[in-house]
């Protein structure tokens, strides 16, 4: 079984740091057993519940339509063979963000710098450096 | 029901993708190997990236079949169906490089087209179809009186395709089933 991690990053491709899934296994071939033909929609549609909760829980919100994340995981899911953890690069923004860039911060939304999209993530040099990541 | 297993308390989803990636590699190295003896009428088709979509489309369950499809005109000359079992099967028939062959007469085309998954909702395949560049494909003329030989399966755990034969007999040696209408990437047309 390998272990999904979610690498965030801003839309414009900058990297904002990494989570590892928690609850959620990918099976190599055979591993999950053959009694059963897989419900792969199921799996696929708690896969995507799991993804969308855990970036929601970092304060911040998918920024691609819902096909081209299933298929940005899918091809993760399919190409992690030789990995050991699947890794999936997604495009996320501040869930708080206004679409109006001339929105004046409101008084219960205090404004964010773009380095505040940072919090409570793992740090990608501390990962470096061999710290564990926290879920 | 999807494979969940418990661990520590906590219910794990279980992704059971590695099923699905290695019954789409055998299906592909056999589509491959069939491309490649028909090279005469397939050198210009490119199987690889339409197999890399029709992964992704099984892994979400939007397809029931991919068909690899030899034709004259608007006729079938032969084609191969790897149809996604409902159950898990058992595993035989050739190897995915010795796939049963036969002759394709010069001036036939090849295309590779899908079948949708009709228990899953239109609108969430054919947004997949329209995102990865897949149209709507005419369905081949096939003569009466053809029957359909299934050869093999290829099977990984609980996940499997029934790999099935149709000639025209007027090709070859008697076929039958209707091929249906399925969706076509024309780009991929040889």
């Amino acid at each position: 079984m390998k272990l999904i991690s979610l690498l965030l990053a801003t839309p414009e491709g900058d990297e904002l740091g990494r989570l590892q899934l928690g609850d959620v296994a990918v099976a190599d071939a055979g591993e999950a057993g053959g009694a059963l033909r897989p419900r792969l929609d199921d799996e696929m549609a708690q896969l995507d519940e799991r993804i969308l909760s855990a970036i929601e829980q970092e304060g911040m919100a998918l920024a691609m339509d819902r096909i081209d994340f299933r298929i940005v995981v899918s091809r993760a899911l399919l190409g992690g063979e030789d990995a050991e953890e699947i890794l999936i690069r997604l495009p996320v923004r501040e869930a708080t963000q206004s679409t109006n860039e001339t929105d004046p911060p409101s008084a219960d939304r205090p404004p964010r710098d773009s380095s505040s999209v940072l919090d409570g993530l793992f740090d990608l040099d501390r990962l470096a450096d061999g710290e564990a990541p926290h879920a | 029901m999807s494979t969940t297993t418990t661990r520590t308390g906590t219910e794990t989803t279980t992704i059971t993708a590695g099923d699905v990636r290695q019954v789409t590699a055998l299906t592909g190295q056999e589509i491959t190997a069939i491309c490649n003896a028909a090279a005469r009428v397939a050198r210009d088709f490119d199987a690889g990236s339409a197999l890399v979509d029709c992964s992704l489309l099984a892994l979400n369950d939007v397809i029931t079949a991919i068909r690899l499809q030899f034709y004259v005109g608007q006729e079938l000359v032969r084609e191969y169906a790897y149809v996604i079992a409902d159950q898990p099967r058992e595993a035989y028939g050739p190897s995915p490089d010795r796939p049963p062959l036969g002759p394709i007469r010069d001036g036939a085309r090849v295309r590779l087209i899908v079948n949708p998954n009709g228990r899953v909702s239109k609108e969430f395949r054919d947004a997949w179809f329209r995102q990865l560049g897949w149209t709507d494909a005419a369905p081949l003329r096939v003569p009466d009186g053809t029957t359909h030989q299934a050869y093999g399966t290829f099977t990984s755990g609980g996940y499997a395709v029934e790999r099935q034969l149709l000639v025209n007999p007027k090709y070859d040696r008697p076929v039958s089933v209707p091929t249906g209408q399925g969706i076509l990437r024309p780009r991929k047309e040889g």
